[in-house]
């Protein structure tokens, strides 16, 4: 009867693909690449050794174009690397780090956030490789005449802004603080995407973002917030495993190639 | 009891047997209703900016999501029909006092929150969890923030879907056939296999077809337990909800591919395959 030996074959081949898949369990921890294709001598730039594998990047929300530009870079120029991003707000992944997470290289947007991340961790020394500003972003050309944070204290307009416990939050916080002012925000992000995301799709007059979110978009142009409440953050970068692959890539953020697609991003240099 | 997702999918009940005039203040709302559910699906796939659409399917951030997304909603619906199935069957057949607290438990996550299915499954399967533990511990496993946990977390949320499709159909069009099989001396297995799953196949393809459709859709859980890995984690709803930040075009045609997919199931369920009832 073929209703049966389909169904039998159906679970066989479940049970058969569930172990397997668990068997597999983290991908980062599988075999060793195998070395022992011949080996054309392609025509590689570059003068370090081949390195081979995969590897998992965990990065800030801000980071997403940058580092998907240069992962993509990376990847082009180092055959048979594979590297996995993955991006959301730096509190969250320090606890996802903490959780479990498979992590080879861990970048956020501020300290506090690789301070809890790394608490686990002996002997990583972060390296801050880049800086950003908050900033309020607002429509292109202005409509509502935004001049600076002051104007969203206490108003109609409507703001969106990350939520207090993840590092732009902070930097709102303390940029609200330094002004005495009270900002009502309509929404508040999971993290500076999520809070830059109802500012593109025109639900809101002005986002409290980072520099790096208002050049990403073509359709967004960027507000100054006022000297005396102006905020700068800072990136840091560590290297969590003993991966080469993960090593090449640190070193390849590090690089002059590196600082100049995160400068093109907007980011400055620490 | 009989299933009401499968009746509203599937053929028509009642036929045209009889007309009823339909009274103004019941037309309005009704409209506004259908109204209501169709315009913005409706809208999203008008504004899809389809000249790029195979530009922006085929970008890597969008493909390797698809990609994920269907062949682990596959593999989920394959291990929900392996485990499912005699659990439905179970359910659906002679009474015990442990049918209703048995199927109480598996229906709580039907109407939980995905996103507390997902914690849950953290809770219990994390690093920091004694379960998660001991399996790190003995057999060098950590689940979470793995493809594994985007499995677990679809057929947390999946396997309910068909256990509670299936338990009408296994209860109410088998038990004379199987008795029938049984006085002619067949074993327990010849009767499972040769009358009751095919009595109960139409029922069996659209349970199927809903627990696919409903691992592909998951979000909350996988977003908690598996993360955002892209190429390993990053299902496309999970995809949508990052593109969301900073590339709407992406974000749309992405929401867009799955309506499509969604439209594909309910194509399928309303096929002449699932019309033997």
């Amino acid at each position: 009867m073929t209703t049966f030996q389909k169904t039998a074959r159906f679970i066989a081949v479940a049970i058969g693909l569930a172990l397997s898949l668990a068997a597999c369990g983290r991908g980062t921890s599988s075999a060793p690449s195998n070395d022992a294709n011949l080996s054309e001598t392609g025509q590689t730039s570059q003068a370090d050794p081949k390195v081979t594998g995969e590897i998992t990047v965990l990065a800030a929300a801000s980071l997403t174009e940058s580092f998907t530009v240069l992962a993509d870079q990376f990847m082009a120029e180092h055959d048979g690397t594979t590297v996995k991003l993955s991006f959301g707000s730096s509190s969250a992944l320090a606890l996802t780090v903490a959780e479990g997470s498979p992590v080879d290289i861990l970048a956020t947007a501020d300290l506090k956030s690789m301070d809890v991340a790394i608490a686990d961790y002996e002997g990583i020394e972060p390296l801050i490789f880049a800086g950003n500003d908050l900033v309020i972003a607002i429509a292109k050309d202005n409509p509502k005449a935004i001049q600076g944070l002051a104007q969203l204290s206490k108003s109609d307009l409507l703001v969106s802004k990350c939520a207090a416990e993840v590092p732009c939050g902070r930097l709102t916080g303390a940029a609200v603080e330094a002004g005495d002012l009270i900002l009502n925000a309509v929404t508040e992000g999971a993290d500076v995407k999520a809070t830059f995301a109802p500012l593109i799709t025109g639900e809101v007059d002005a986002a409290l973002v980072y520099r790096t979110d208002t050049l990403a978009s073509a359709n967004v142009d960027l507000v100054e917030i006022e000297t005396h409440m102006a905020q700068q953050t800072e990136y840091p970068l560590a290297i969590l495993s003993n991966s080469e692959v993960a090593q090449a890539f640190y070193d390849y953020l590090l690089s002059d190639q590196g600082t100049q697609v995160l400068t093109k991003h907007g980011f400055s240099k620490p | 009891m009989t299933n009401p997702i499968l009746e509203i999918t599937g053929p028509s009940q009642r036929g045209r047997d009889g007309f009823r005039p339909l009274p103004i203040w019941l037309a309005i709302p009704s409209l506004v209703a259908v109204v209501f559910l169709v315009l913005p699906i409706a809208t999203l796939v008008l504004r899809t900016p389809w000249p790029k659409f195979l530009q922006i399917l085929t970008s890597p951030a969008v493909y390797e999501a698809l990609k994920l997304s269907l062949w682990t909603a596959t593999l989920t619906t394959l291990i929900a029909i392996a485990l499912g199935v005699p659990l439905a069957w179970w359910l659906g057949g002679a009474d015990s006092r442990w049918h209703s607290p048995v199927r109480l438990l598996v229906t709580v996550p039907l109407v939980l929150p995905p996103v507390v299915g997902g914690a849950a499954l953290l809770f219990t399967l994390g690093r920091n969890a004694p379960l998660g533990q001991f399996l790190f511990d003995t057999f060098g496993v950590s689940l979470p923030f793995s493809t594994t946990a985007v499995v677990l977390s679809q057929l947390f949320v999946g396997l309910p879907f068909l256990v509670i499709s299936l338990e009408g159909a296994f209860r109410t069009s088998t038990g004379q056939l199987e008795e029938a099989a049984y006085t002619l001396g067949a074993s327990p297995w010849t009767v499972f296999s040769r009358v009751t799953i095919p009595v109960i196949r139409p029922a069996l393809l659209g349970g199927i077809a809903l627990c696919w459709a409903r691992a592909i859709g998951e979000f909350g859980a996988t977003m908690t337990f598996a993360g955002s890995i892209r190429g390993s984690t990053q299902t496309l709803p999970v995809a949508i909800n990052e593109l969301m930040g900073f590339d709407l075009e992406a974000a749309m045609t992405a929401s867009t591919i799955m309506i499509l997919l969604a439209l594909g199931v309910l194509f399928l369920l309303r096929g002449r395959w699932l019309s033997g009832r």
